[in-house]
């Protein structure tokens, strides 16, 4: 017999809202704490209220720090002495200076000024076990940090870039992928001689989609691996597809891992699942992956070979599988059994790098376009179930991975590039590019804040600027990273040769020269 | 310097009533700290460790703040108010994680199960059965099923606390009941 009401469940009002007794060490400790917290708030409330003659009589109202003039001077006194004396003391020690105790309740800044975030702020540098050898920050999982360095090319041969290689030698590489312990620094094992694609993890399996370079630097014949997060053992492979007939995916390829199916869409028009835990197939599914863009590559020699290149983007929304692709298909795909649930037409074909990110209320849908008028990028919230556009807003530039904030706001990163004068592009320097933050109501994509731009450091060769929703992070200098958070209070801190940066959860790691740094945002 | 020595200051005990006020109140706040334990503790799966830090930034979050109530009948309402956020807050947090790090897939979510029966919840090992079947369930589950069936929210409220249209909410519960059900069944049987 089946039941879809919620008669069953309504006998559970008020039957959960007994006291209990907690451990007796918790509530001597609850008490001290409490008292003592009494304590300095009642004295910071006396001091104000010396610091100005309040109105008599019973209705005496007490000023907050917030609103009262000599409180905002003692603030602006304060932004002069940071500036003044450098206070920032990093690498292998908690916060120092004049401002490590600062008092909390910081009011917004002026965007030029330097922030004082407070006791909260805490930046601990682990060194990394060989760190000279380690490249890229690829992500950290249960502590378990995984780096991707890549060799330098042989010299006489083209380094990796949009542009066609000019020559019919392939990508001589030997690539390792590193793992460390975030808490110790140490080295747990490595993988060597891997052209990785992506990584995820499931649990305790490190989710592996790695193959072969290619001869433009993409990755062909690629296989699925798992590996012990911790061990390194390697404890399945299986392949993806066959792309030998010339097909590759380059751009906006996604692979979708959670702890039960580990997702690709493939060149060969079919999404396959796999369990991350043994490798098996679990199902597979057709897509229709439009017509794509249709590009010729001039080889060294005459001959010339079509690739075809395939933009997808996709995400997890409320447990379904959400696909879209440049044939302007949002396609929702059931996870238990692969098989289409719907399929809307929801933006305009031969959109480029389009990204999907998910939320309670549906998924929000980056589209990037360029015209005479330059890059610009629309954001729209969608229903994948019904196709239904909340709604839509536009913003100039690119945009990177967006992230949402506990109240659920959305930061996006937006991003423009600016091209130097004539004088300093002779001299190399082509341009540079400037990142904006904003962030936006989930549900009605109304604008809430805006941060000023902020000009990125010079050969950003790593994630400049990053966000976890509550913060938005910019590397603005080799050594300086501004962070914003989304009341508009700008951080900056300082550490030695900045590398990658990434968020998880409320936590910002920081490759620097001396390791790996974990800075506590208040 | 000492305060009383300052001619030129108002130091009338006028301005020290709310000093005491803040006395009262904090004695109160402490005899609250049962209550908010006893409401953390089934809300999130039986976790002491986790009830006591819900707890504990409730307290802290009362005391600090600029507006607490002017009057005793109103502190415990006010005090369940920043509690039931607090623990909003926890869902979500957990929901991101899940989002971020990957999560289960529930096929059972999908069918329809036999309703639950009438359970004896004064009793201890009932009440710890449901506390352990809700463990069981995905946090954005938890959430709702906490906030509707428990703290007897409105529709409405659950659906701003979740960033969800009213319809979008309804289809959660749903999916949330229906968990709950099968992993219900699962543990003790069909007794229905």
């Amino acid at each position: 017999m089946t039941h879809d009401t919620d008669h069953d469940f309504q006998q559970f009002r008020g039957k959960f809202d007994s006291a209990m007794v907690p451990d007796a060490a918790f509530k001597a400790k609850m008490e001290k704490l409490l008292n003592a917290e009494h304590q300095h708030v009642a004295a910071e409330r006396v001091s104000s209220l010396i610091a100005s003659p309040s109105t008599t009589g019973s209705g005496t109202v007490v000023p907050t720090r917030r609103n009262h003039p000599l409180m905002v001077a003692a603030a602006v006194l304060m932004v002069f002495a940071v500036v003044a004396s450098s206070i920032w003391v990093l690498s292998g020690n908690v916060l120092e200076g004049e401002y490590a105790n600062a008092p909390s309740g910081i009011a917004t800044l002026p965007p030029d000024a330097t922030g004082t975030p407070g006791p909260d702020v805490q930046l601990m540098t682990v060194p990394i076990d060989g760190l000279a050898d380690v490249g890229s920050l690829l992500g950290i999982y249960d502590g378990v940090a995984i780096y991707y360095a890549r060799q330098p090319a042989p010299q006489g041969l083209v380094r990796e870039t949009s542009q066609p290689a000019l020559t019919a030698e392939p990508f001589a590489r030997e690539n390792s992928l590193i793992a460390a312990d975030i808490n110790t620094g140490q080295r747990l094992w490595n993988l060597d001689n891997v052209a990785v694609y992506s990584v995820s993890h499931s649990g305790e399996t490190l989710v592996l989609i790695q193959g072969d370079y290619g001869r433009f630097g993409e990755v062909q014949n690629r296989e699925i691996t798992g590996i012990n997060l911790r061990s390194g053992e390697v404890l399945w492979e299986t392949a993806v597809a066959d792309s030998s007939h010339g097909v590759a995916n380059q751009t906006g390829q996604i692979s979708l891992v959670t702890e039960e199916l580990v997702v690709i869409p493939d060149s060969d028009g079919v999404i396959r699942a796999w369990n991350p835990d043994s490798g098996q197939l679990i199902w597979e599914n057709s897509f229709d992956p439009g017509k794509g863009n249709e590009v010729e590559w001039v080889t060294g020699s005459s001959q010339t070979e079509t690739m075809r290149l395939v933009n997808l983007a996709g995400t997890l929304w409320d447990d379904y599988i959400v696909i879209v692709n440049d044939n302007g298909a949002l396609q929702v795909i059931s996870p238990t059994t692969g098989e289409t649930i719907s399929t809307q037409d929801v933006m305009r074909k031969n959109t480029q790098n389009q990204q999907l990110f998910s939320i309670p209320a549906g998924v929000v849908l980056f589209t990037q376009t360029s015209d005479q008028n330059g890059q610009r990028t629309e954001v729209s919230l969608i229903n994948p179930l019904s196709g239904e556009v909340a709604w839509t807003t536009v913003f100039a530039g690119g945009a990177g991975s967006p992230s949402q904030a506990m109240d659920g706001s959305l930061v996006i990163n937006s991003s423009e590039w600016h091209q130097n004068s004539m004088f300093l592009r002779l001299l190399g320097q082509s341009g540079y590019s400037t990142n904006q933050f904003y962030w936006i109501d989930g549900s009605t994509g109304q604008e809430l804040l805006h941060t000023e731009r902020e000009r990125q450091a010079r050969f950003p060769l790593y994630n400049f600027a990053v966000t976890n929703g509550d913060y938005a992070c910019i590397r603005t200098e080799k050594t300086e990273v501004v962070c914003f958070d989304r009341t508009g209070t700008r951080f900056v801190f300082e550490a030695d040769l900045v590398g990658d940066m990434m968020f998880v959860e409320d936590r910002l790691y920081v490759t620097t020269e001396d390791g790996l740094a974990t800075v506590t945002l208040p | 310097m000492d305060i009383a020595m300052q001619s030129d200051v108002d130091v009338s005990p006028s301005r020290y009533q709310a000093t005491a006020n803040s006395d009262t109140a904090t004695t109160a706040l402490a005899q609250a700290i049962s209550r908010l334990y006893g409401y953390f503790y089934p809300r999130i799966g039986g976790n002491r460790a986790l009830a006591e830090d819900l707890t504990q930034d409730t307290l802290l979050s009362a005391v600090r703040s600029a507006n607490p109530p002017s009057n005793d009948t109103e502190l415990m309402p006010w005090l369940f108010s920043i509690a039931r956020n607090k623990l909003i807050d926890h869902y979500r947090k957990q929901d991101r994680e899940r989002r971020n790090l990957g999560h289960r897939i529930d096929e059972d979510e999908f069918k329809l199960h036999t309703g639950l029966p009438d359970l004896d919840l004064e009793s201890l090992p009932v009440r710890d059965e449901v506390i352990t079947v809700l463990n069981h369930l995905n946090p954005r589950f938890q959430a709702v099923i906490v906030l509707r069936y428990f703290d007897g929210c409105d529709v409405a409220t659950v659906a701003q606390a979740m960033f969800l249209s009213e319809t979008a909410t309804q289809s959660l519960l749903a999916r949330a009941r229906n968990s709950f059900r099968a992993i219900w069944i699962a543990r003790n049987g069909d007794s229905r």
